[in-house]
């Protein structure tokens, strides 16, 4: 019998008033994967994070966490689960290590799983701090060190970048990169920091107006967009000539010519074409392979969208 | 249960919560030093006592449960902790079970401290008034069951500002309920319908008639209970976004 995967959303939904704030949403999260949950702002992805945590209930579809159904084994669905919401939410009064203490009392671990979490995620000097004391990158650490109490199977982070500094949102990116393997744990990530993202995750949900437009991994999203080259050569119409002769479609954009093609473009065709553009006497001074960002992804993606809607 | 008996009170260390729960019985203190210094106190223990616990029963047991519920339930909603809290792989009922019984037992510890305070403050006034002495014995059965009676005649009280603390995010709702209920509870004193009223059900422990103060207590906890039971249902199944 294979492992049941970290997390499992099958056509989730959930409106508020007349608001449809999730629609049908699903996604698979695979074992030791980051996953990232994009969009923008309201896309839904806090909403739907609750409704994984059973903090709000959906109107239809399943959740389940290591193959357990959340509505109807709640508390077995959610011992697999660390979780930071929103930002992270810590008793002010207490110290880093008293908040990390009350949790573990309730899940039954003990002061040295506390001193391993923090540990991990560098507290260990500022643990005996009052949280009201520390800074943003400080409680975002003490939120995640709560989480991974127990070594959770999966590990759910609602935008662990916002608000941070660049230093901070360098040394979140290295923490939740490290994560997988150390904690043996899968992510599940928020954000709205597309290209932050890029950056950590390997897999990636695309979220916009509470419906999914992609959902699986990086490598998968990347193919869905064709790769380009850009040039800049002189003289220009004759390498625009030569190009289109050899079968590209060419675009261009003020000096630089932008080059597809209708099979793949990898670095053997950037290496080909310099040759060619070389030997029939054209100076080239810039060529280089463009892969679609995230966020231009996303962009052609949701206009993508708003077309079949419309 | 137990760990989250344990959890919800380390959440009360170096809390808002303690203050305030220090606060009575130090003013019950002051205050019933002066008055016996002073030669303004009853020179009667049975006096003493009755009066002290009707100025606890009318006006500083329920605002010690409107104040005490509400910066409990601040504990969470202030720093927004209910998203970590109820996502723990525990029933959310015992959750709100665990924090009504600490609700309860502060409220039981207040009591107790008011109580002692009452008296401790007497024995530390007399030798500087003239008198110096009281008339009869102190009776600490009197005092234990007079305060006891209205901690359980004040459950429905407290259950109502516990839930409506916890429900709602806002400190001033539940202040507001609570500062309503007293002030109508001053006008209807003397009301038949009194009785039936949640803010006046400890005061009614102190009824001449002692039908009346039997059915507060029997009102006071069954409402209470009541209260306690539906309301953490209740909290158990809405959604907390």
């Amino acid at each position: 019998m294979s492992t049941p995967l970290p997390l499992e959303i099958d056509k989730l939904s959930r409106s508020f008033g007349s608001v449809q704030a999730l629609r049908d949403v699903s996604l698979s999260v695979p074992p030791g994967s980051i996953y990232a949950f994009l969009g923008p702002n309201g896309a839904g992805k806090t909403t739907a994070i609750r409704c994984i945590l059973g903090l709000i209930r959906n109107d239809a579809g399943r959740v389940r966490i290591a193959g357990h159904d959340l509505s109807k084994h709640r508390t077995r669905a959610l011992a697999s689960v660390g979780a930071v919401v929103e930002t992270p939410a810590l008793f002010p009064n207490l110290t880093g290590r008293e908040n990390l203490a009350l949790t573990a009392r309730v899940l039954n671990h003990d002061r040295a799983e506390i001193d391993r979490v923090l540990e991990v995620t560098e507290m260990r000097e500022a643990a005996d701090r009052r949280v009201g004391q520390y800074s943003l990158g400080m409680r975002q650490r003490i939120g995640i060190a709560r989480a991974l109490l127990g070594q959770p199977r999966l590990l759910i982070l609602d935008e662990p970048s916002n608000g941070l500094d660049p230093a901070g949102i360098r040394d979140m990116r290295s923490l939740i990169k490290a994560l997988p393997a150390r904690e043996n744990t899968t992510v599940f990530m928020s954000s709205h920091l597309l290209s932050e993202v890029e950056q950590t995750a390997t897999h990636v949900s695309l979220m916009r107006k509470g419906s999914t437009l992609f959902s699986g991994s990086l490598d998968a999203l990347a193919a869905l967009q064709p790769a380009s080259i850009l040039i800049k050569a002189s003289p220009r119409q004759e390498a625009v000539n030569l190009l289109e002769n050899a079968g590209f479609d060419v675009a261009v954009r003020d000096e630089t010519l932008q080059l597809t093609h209708a099979s793949e473009i990898g670095p053997d065709t950037v290496a080909g074409l310099n040759r060619t553009l070389v030997e029939a006497g054209i100076d080239v001074h810039e060529l280089r392979l463009s892969k679609a960002g995230l966020e231009e992804i996303f962009l052609q993606m949701a206009h993508d969208r708003e077309g079949e809607e419309s | 249960m137990i760990s989250l008996l344990q959890a919800e009170a380390l959440k009360l260390r170096r809390s808002l919560v303690l203050l305030v729960a220090a606060t009575p019985p130090l003013m019950v203190f002051a205050l019933g030093f002066l008055v016996t210094a002073s030669d303004n106190g009853p020179d009667m223990w049975q006096m003493q006592i009755m009066s002290g616990s009707a100025i606890w029963g009318f006006f500083l047991l329920p605002m010690s449960a409107i104040g005490l519920t509400a910066l409990q339930a601040q504990l969470e909603h202030a720093p927004n902790t209910w998203s970590h809290t109820l996502a723990l792989p525990r029933p959310k009922w015992q959750v709100f079970l665990a924090k009504a019984i600490w609700a309860q037992l502060i409220l039981a510890l207040v009591s107790l401290l008011v109580m002692t305070a009452g008296i401790l403050s007497t024995l530390a006034g007399l030798p500087f008034s003239e008198t110096g002495r009281m008339t009869d014995e102190l009776d600490w059965g009197l005092a234990l069951s007079l305060y006891a009676r209205m901690y359980v005649a004040a459950v429905f009280v407290t259950a109502l500002q516990w839930l409506i603390a916890t429900r709602f995010r806002s400190f001033a709702v539940a202040v507001s309920v609570g500062i309503g209920g007293t002030f109508v509870a001053v006008a209807a004193t003397s009301s038949k319908w009194g009785l039936y009223f949640p803010w006046l059900m400890p005061v009614n422990i102190l009824a001449s008639d002692p039908e009346r103060a039997n059915l507060a207590l029997a009102y006071g906890l069954g409402g209470g209970v009541l209260v306690y039971a539906l309301g953490i249902v209740w909290l158990a199944r809405r959604d907390w976004a």
